[in-house]
């Protein structure tokens, strides 16, 4: 396995990054090909380096699809991870929860970002996930 | 999160491809378990580097090293693996540049590092990362979010979100493409809002 040549470039993790993402968006374009998939995957395999890079940009990508799921309503899909959720409540939460998106947005930021999670609106609380 | 992997039959070291680890197995363990680390692990490089402008080749660095040693033998321990891989990037540097840290800390306890994922409530972590991905969505620039709520939430096609947004096909895929990478750097890099706000 190669390891990312250190020849001194400045920040050689921006550049591959770029890279990545340049790929990501290519591999979305209705036009892609096998070609194409060859030639990323020369890519991939010419270094970890470009490997972390992509996945990394890969794994945003698909997160972001769970909230395509949530737009169009297939509740199911946004809460897979969750073993009961019913539909009815998980798209409550999603409408409540653009709601409240446009909401904050229409709002002049007065607060920090950190304080967005505390806004009174729909009455949400906060929740620590850790102790 | 669903994986499609590039090419997931293939081997990482053809030489040993009996022993080889499949390439989707090593992206699996890159995503579940070494990317939810990236927020503490920069909050560790910074803590112990004096270049700022270092930290996204020192985080590659250790990426990359987690990986090669992952190859031949999965860590017992993802989390303490990836730092002390970090604590020995960072003494490698510090040899070869001759140049000092700011301090030798390298006790994760006494940086307070919240490292640990929270308990598996799903319900919980299905809404929080909803909440995450709109908070991360919000911090795009105007037209960066546009273009990626287009393609990624109404699903448009490039040639219809460039006309509707009067902008020609290769800005939409530059603000796809720096939409990603602010996106990584927003969900993966930072820590989670509500630990901070404790």
């Amino acid at each position: 396995v190669s390891v990312v040549s250190k020849n001194g470039a400045d920040n050689a993790a921006a550049a591959i990054k770029a890279r990545a993402a340049a790929w990501l968006e290519q591999r979305d374009r209705e036009n892609w090909s096998n070609v194409n998939q060859a030639t990323l995957d020369d890519w991939l395999a010419a270094s970890l380096a470009h490997r972390v890079a992509f996945w990394r940009l890969d794994a945003t990508w698909e997160r972001t699809e769970r909230l395509a799921a949530l737009r169009s309503g297939s509740a199911d899909d946004v809460a897979r991870t969750s073993t009961r959720w019913p539909a009815i409540a998980a798209f409550a939460f999603a409408l409540a929860l653009f709601a409240a998106f446009g909401a904050v947005r229409l709002v002049p930021r007065l607060w920090p970002d950190e304080q967005v999670y505390s806004t009174a609106i729909g009455g949400h609380k906060v929740i620590a996930l850790s102790t | 999160m669903v994986d499609t992997p590039d090419n997931d039959h293939e081997s990482l070291d053809p030489r040993h491809s009996s022993a080889g680890v499949k390439v989707s197995d090593l992206r699996a363990w890159f995503i579940h378990e070494v990317l939810p680390m990236e927020a503490a692990l920069t909050q560790y490089l910074h803590h112990n580097w004096r270049n700022p402008n270092d930290i996204e080749d020192l985080l590659q660095d250790v990426y990359v090293r987690v990986c090669e040693a992952a190859i031949r033998q999965r860590p017992d321990s993802t989390k303490s693996f990836i730092f002390t891989t970090a604590r020995n990037l960072l003494i490698d540097r510090v040899r070869r540049e001759q140049v000092i840290p700011i301090e030798a800390v390298l006790d994760l306890d006494s940086l307070g590092i919240a490292v640990d994922e929270p308990g598996p409530d799903r319900n919980v972590m299905a809404r929080e990362e909803l909440r995450r991905l709109q908070a991360a969505l919000d911090r795009l620039t105007p037209r960066c979010r546009e273009v990626v709520v287009l393609r990624r939430i109404e699903g448009m096609q490039r040639r219809a979100i460039a006309l509707r947004m009067g902008i020609s096909e290769a800005t939409v895929a530059e603000h796809l493409a720096n939409g990603v990478s602010a996106l990584a750097d927003i969900l993966y890099g930072e820590a989670v809002d509500f630990r901070r706000q404790k």
